[in-house]
């Protein structure tokens, strides 16, 4: 291959990266190959740890502590980025080659003003006047699509959204006009709303530029959509590369295939094409019924049910709800309302309603999700559900019990009877906690059996959630996010839920991470007669796991449906915009 | 704002008086009293009679029941009025402000050094080039920090005074006598502060913004001034108030080691010869100064980290 000669902007040569610690260097980038012409979009695909990002950020030089390249040339415009020296290296970050980061909610510093961290990168390469620079950089804030720039470029970080941070980072990327962007998972941290809109911007920016761009994503789905051609990395290798259409209608290469499946967006892209595509996994309606009935309710709290049972089963069913809630129903909601207050003002006390009249019925057995960008409200639902929270108004029964007013030892013995799996597993596990210790404390708190024999179940729990045993001792900064997941559904299950509320349980995680979870819970589910409510911004997820789906929108359920009903007929417009954002849909490469 | 700064009022009065009670208590259950060891260090030009120690006692009210001399106290502290001393007579008011500029001058003196070596010692010692000079600096702020105030005084009186006659050991005159105590003062301060800064100084370097701030293409000198220093001086900042405590209650060794007169010096004094009336005003307006000084900390603090008036605004 020649460089430089036909007219490649970027052009990667057998790039070699290994991170050293002490006097232990593992190489992590083998021998990678990597060309991006002007005006296109290249896609640099791969799970956490395929040196995806290693190798973004090795073309700028920005390798964190210990990170090393060891071989190759990164020759940008013809010059070889790695021959330069530091001063000569910073003259093209930000100018020639920009950095949209991962994380808009860290990536900004919190205590300069947007607006200054704009100008910031003109300021830098003289490109703005002390005195111009606030202008220039209200400017590239509404190029950016942010409304308001005046305001926004006063503002601090912590003011503005996720995805108004992560527009202020695309306008510090796009300020100097730049003629290669680097994007590394510019949009995974965000809800599948926002995340549209987010790239929708990018790609009027680029094509209007004629910028080139290196797009990092574990999302197939994404790179689909956004890329021209697509790159796989797998363990600091490339295992594929072509142009999108060839890679997602013929990959060649194992990995490849494995990402496409996983990927829930083109998945459903498979579906709505009719295509009879075995790796799709179809799970039918008609096999929920019957575990519904052959689970026995539970003998405990029996007692007070014949009182509220009838109260659960008044025909009178909110509008929304599509079906009156069945009198087999675990969890039933009514007319939940929750205010919280706002600071006080001149003009008194305010409130903000984060959730308005929200009522739903989880039948045994039963999944049912709720989806919503964002502030929605489905988080604060969740938690009234499980009484984390006290509503404003509104009644909650479980197992035709109302539950909304228990106190003290009954409300701790509902505990048993609900639990969750958070969004982060990296942040839901004591660090301090043995895999063992953490899913024996349930245990341990309502005093369940001996130690010998909570013991043995947690080796049980284990096995259930296909861990291996050899992990019992180890501490969860060993584990990987998938584990760690595991490991968190392993202690909701502790206890024998009824219900169990998985809070975004996937969107910490990688796709091909995320499809294990998912067919996980689902057996899990069959196994154990389980009902899960479900809470995700992400459409896409829910499709094959959810029985019905609740789609919130400002605090309200504005539709529920089952699943199929949903993505074939959305009644509410908000349904619509929120199945349009699924990534994978503009592509639709079934269809191609 | 205004009823952030009302809740502050009201915290700052609850410790003055709680200083003030505590105080008071720990004078009492002293097993001795003002007027006998006035009446011994006076016994040498003749003997007093008991009737004499009465009259002392009545005069100074020391004779009420404990109670009632608790309120009185505190009734005349609330309107200023700190009483006299049993020892010399003088208002304990002006006892206070003449001593007030010595040791304002020395706190001043040392913090500024406090900050000087500090902030020097943790910027150089996590972005020095060479990875010894890192280690060497970093390792000087835990070594300063195990001192014993009282030590460093006497060895500086003892070299630089006494050795090499550089510096004059005792007294108030000028800046040559302020130069050593304020040193022996800064140093538990400086080591701190680095301590603080330097190990947000390091957090901060791995801190995405940093990356961003990279990605511009701006100079490492930027990055750290602008984007490290600045987000790193938060936590420091936050101690800023205990340093303030660190500094007036360090004033009481170092000016008894250095002979100088300030609050310090006062204070020890007063506490030995159980004068109680001095203590308890001293205690008060010290405590009153460090309050001030906490406060205007805590109301500088959202002009650098804009973040905090948001939050405590937020619902909870």
């Amino acid at each position: 291959m020649t460089d430089s000669s036909d007219g490649v902007l970027l052009a990667v040569r057998g790039l070699r990266v290994s991170y050293h610690r002490g006097p232990t260097a593992t190489e992590v980038v083998h021998d990678i190959d990597l060309d991006v012409r002007p005006g296109q979009v290249v896609a640099l695909v791969g799970e956490s740890g395929s040196g995806k990002s290693t190798t973004a950020h090795a073309v700028i030089g920005l390798l964190p502590t210990g990170g090393r390249i060891e071989a190759g040339s990164v020759r940008f415009a013809g010059v070889d980025l790695t021959a330069l020296p530091a001063a000569g290296l910073r003259a093209y970050r930000g100018q020639e080659i920009a950095l949209v980061p991962q994380d808009p909610t860290v990536s900004l510093n919190p205590v300069q003003r947007i607006g200054v961290q704009v100008a910031e990168v003109l300021r830098v390469h003289g490109l703005a006047t002390r005195r111009s620079a606030p202008a220039a950089a209200v400017a590239a804030l509404a190029r950016a699509g942010l409304p308001d720039p005046e305001l926004r470029a006063r503002q601090y970080p912590h003011e503005l959204s996720g995805g108004m941070r992560q527009r202020a980072l695309i306008a510090i990327a796009f300020a100097a006009e730049p003629r290669l962007l680097i994007a590394d998972e510019p949009t995974s941290a965000l809800d599948v709303t926002i995340q549209r809109r987010i790239l929708d911007q990018m790609g009027k920016m680029i094509s209007e530029r004629g910028t080139a761009v290196l797009l990092i994503t574990h999302d197939l789905a994404v790179a689909a959509d956004r890329a021209d051609e697509i790159v796989v990395m797998s363990g600091g290798h490339v295992v594929e590369r072509g142009t999108s259409r060839q890679i997602l209608r013929d990959p060649s290469h194992p990995y490849t295939r494995r990402l496409i499946s996983d990927a829930p967006g083109l998945a459903l892209a498979d579906v709505s094409a009719a295509s009879t595509s075995p790796q799709t996994p179809t799970r039918t309606q008609h096999e929920k019924p019957q575990t519904t009935h052959t689970v026995q309710p539970r003998t405990a709290a029996q007692s007070e049910t014949t009182i509220q049972a009838s109260t659960a089963q008044q025909p009178d069913p909110p509008p929304q709800e599509p079906k009156p809630p069945e009198p087999t129903a675990l969890l039933v909601v009514e007319g939940l309302v929750k205010d919280f207050p706002l600071p006080r003002t001149s003009t008194g006390r305010r409130s903000v309603r984060a959730v308005d009249d929200v009522s739903f019925a989880i039948g045994r057995g039963e999944t049912f999700a709720l989806v919503g960008e964002s502030g929605s409200g489905k988080s604060t639902t969740a938690r009234l559900a499980l009484r984390l929270m006290d509503p404003t108004a509104g009644r909650i029964h479980l197992c035709g019990v109302d539950i909304t007013d228990l106190r003290g030892a009954a409300l701790r013995r509902l505990r048993r009877r609900m639990q969750v799996v958070y969004q982060n597993p990296y942040a839901s596990l004591d660090p301090r906690f043995s895999v063992a210790e953490a899913i024996e404390q349930p245990l341990r708190l309502f005093g369940v059996g001996s130690r010998a024999t909570r013991r043995s179940r947690v080796r049980e729990l284990l096995s259930q959630v296909a861990l291996p045993e050899h992990l019992l001792d180890r501490r969860p900064a060993e584990l990987s996010g998938g584990q760690r997941q595991r490991v968190a559904i392993a202690r909701a299950l502790s206890l024998h839920p009824d219900l169990v509320v998985c809070d975004e349980p996937l969107s910490a995680l990688d796709v091909t991470v995320q499809a294990q979870i998912l067919d996980l819970l689902a057996s899990l589910q069959t196994e154990l007669g389980l009902s899960y409510l479900f809470i995700t911004h992400d459409l896409a997820v829910v499709r094959t796991i959810a029985d019905r789906i609740g789609v919130m929108r400002t605090g309200r359920l504005v539709e529920v449906a089952t699943g199929e009903e949903l993505f074939d007929n959305p009644r509410h417009e908000y349904t619509r915009e929120l199945l349009d954002a699924i990534p994978g849909r503009l592509s639709g490469f079934s269809a191609r | 704002m205004k009823t952030y700064l009302v809740r502050r009022l009201l915290q700052a009065l609850f410790v003055l008086w709680s200083a003030y009670t505590v105080c008071f208590a720990v004078l009492y259950l002293l097993p001795s009293d003002p007027v006998s060891l006035m009446v011994s260090a006076g016994a040498e030009q003749g003997s007093v009679d008991d009737a004499q120690v009465e009259n002392l006692r009545a005069q100074y009210g020391l004779n009420r029941p404990v109670a009632v001399q608790y309120v009185d106290h505190l009734w005349h502290a609330v309107r200023g009025d700190f009483g006299v001393s049993v020892q010399s007579g003088r208002s304990v008011t002006q006892i206070f402000l003449d001593v007030l500029p010595a040791t304002l001058e020395l706190a001043a003196a040392a913090f500024v050094l406090a900050v000087l070596l500090g902030v020097g010692l943790a910027y150089w010692g996590t972005f020095a080039r060479w990875s010894w000079a890192r280690q060497l600096l970093l390792s000087i702020p835990p070594f300063w920090a195990s001192l014993p105030t009282f030590w460093t005084g006497l060895m500086l009186i003892q070299l630089v005074s006494f050795r090499w006659g550089l510096l004059p050991a005792t007294g108030n005159d000028g800046s040559r006598s302020l130069l050593l105590p304020a040193v022996t003062l800064a140093l538990p301060t400086a080591a701190g502060l680095a301590q603080v800064f330097a190990r947000s100084l390091r957090a901060t370097q791995t801190e995405h913004y940093v990356t961003t701030a990279a990605a511009k293409g701006a100079s490492p000198r930027r990055i750290r001034l602008r984007h490290c220093a600045r987000n790193a001086a938060l936590p420091a900042l936050t101690l800023a108030g205990v340093w303030a405590g660190n500094l007036l209650a360090g004033s009481v060794v170092v000016e008894t080691v250095f002979s100088r007169s300030g609050v310090g010096r006062t204070t020890a004094t007063a506490v030995s010869t159980q004068d109680i009336p001095v203590v308890l005003g001293l205690v008060i307006l010290s405590s009153a100064l460090f309050t001030v000084v906490n406060l205007a900390v805590d109301l500088t603090y959202p002009l650098l980290d804009p973040r905090i008036v948001h939050l405590a605004a937020e619902p909870r």
